[in-house]
């Protein structure tokens, strides 16, 4: 089984790509959120739950998301949406996200050499 | 789980977080404390006090959430407080403090009131000097104030529009901006602008020297070199900053 690694480096700007991800396909409260992350990354990413919602308050305070209260199940919650600016921050973090990974892939299978660098 | 509650305002309050920001946080770990323990209906006593465990520790929540509140800086929170306001404000102090600096240093040269100092056996080089050191009390904390908030932009990691707001605002108050010195001395004038002072001012300009500022522009057809220079100055830092900006992203990146 591979080694369990805790907050490594390269994660940084992980969780706020993920919760962008899941909110702009639908706005969701908090609890519902970290049950989103966890399903939609097959449980990889472990973390305190409660640490998600200041998380949340900063991406509100730079104007990326935006919070309402909403009556959900019968109950009072925050809810979290993406806002107009959120989501091009989305689309260009993809972005980079996307070439970043492809270029460490490419560099990982031998790069220039052509063969595996790596086992 | 009432205790637990409390051991994570307890760590909240012990980093001077604001009440505001202790009280929404608490209420939404509350919400989900709730939802957490009723997806856990099933659980016996023991299980249900267990069920916070997910939630994390109540210091690792505390760092986390002083560390995200202290990265929104005051500049990122209120920018046009920080952006807009700030530099009307701060450039006109900056501005008497360059005034007091200068007097001082004249008062410890030897002019004004008790000293024997005038220029009037100035060489012309040394005068010549004097004008391009008060111009430079002039354009001196222009720029200092662009690169200030060039810089404050940087820490909030706030958007490129802003400090460019500042420097837009700082190009125009110091375009209009108008200085001037006259030392103590027979010639009556302004040592940049040849300003001719009141005669009321000329009678102690003897003595004392003189100092003028102002605002506006002038009833001219063109702008002066000088007010080019005192709106340029800004723009350009503002300018600089952005490419920068600009530059580094891209490399951060590059394919």
């Amino acid at each position: 089984m591979a080694k369990r690694v805790t907050n490594p480096a390269f994660l940084n700007g992980v969780p706020e790509l993920l919760m962008l991800r899941l909110l702009a396909a639908r706005p969701m409260y908090g609890y519902e959120l970290v049950q989103a992350i966890r399903r939609s990354t097959g449980g990889t990413f472990e973390f305190g739950e409660g640490c998600v919602y200041p998380i949340l308050h900063r991406l509100e305070s730079q104007g990326v998301l935006k919070s309402t209260r909403e009556s959900v199940g019968g109950r009072e919650r925050v809810v979290y949406r993406v806002t107009a600016k959120g989501k091009a921050l989305l689309a260009e973090t993809v972005g980079s996200w996307r070439r970043v990974v492809a270029a460490v892939d490419h560099a990982l299978q031998g790069g220039e050499r052509g063969h595996a660098a790596l086992a | 789980m009432p205790h637990w509650l409390e051991q994570v305002r307890t760590e909240l309050v012990r980093r001077k977080l604001p009440p505001r920001y202790v009280a929404r946080l608490m209420s939404e770990l509350s919400d989900h404390i709730t939802d957490l323990t009723e997806d856990s209906m099933s659980m016996d006593a023991c299980e249900v006090r267990d069920a916070v465990r997910p939630m994390g520790a109540p210091g690792d929540i505390a760092d986390s959430a002083a560390k995200e509140y202290r990265s929104v800086r005051f500049a990122g929170r209120h920018p046009i407080i920080a952006f807009v306001a700030m530099p009307i404000v701060v450039l006109p102090l900056l501005w008497v403090g360059a005034i007091m600096a200068f007097v001082l240093i004249a008062k410890l040269a030897g002019f004004g009131e008790g000293g024997e100092l005038t220029i009037d056996n100035f060489p012309a080089w040394l005068s010549r000097s004097l004008a391009v050191l008060i111009f430079g009390m002039v354009l001196v904390p222009i720029g200092l104030a662009a690169w200030f908030f060039c810089r404050l932009a940087r820490k909030a990691q706030i958007g490129r529009r802003w400090p460019l707001i500042a420097c837009l605002l700082l190009g125009v108050i110091g375009g209009m901006a108008f200085f001037d010195a006259a030392l103590p001395g027979t010639n009556q004038k302004g040592l940049l602008h040849d300003t001719k002072f009141s005669s009321e001012v000329l009678d102690q300009n003897t003595k004392h020297g003189a100092v003028t500022m102002g605002f506006g522009f002038g009833l001219s057809k063109y702008p002066h070199w000088w007010q080019i220079v005192q709106f340029s100055v800004p723009i350009a830092i503002g300018g600089m900053f952005v490419w920068h900006q600009v530059a580094a992203g891209r490399r951060r990146f590059a394919t």
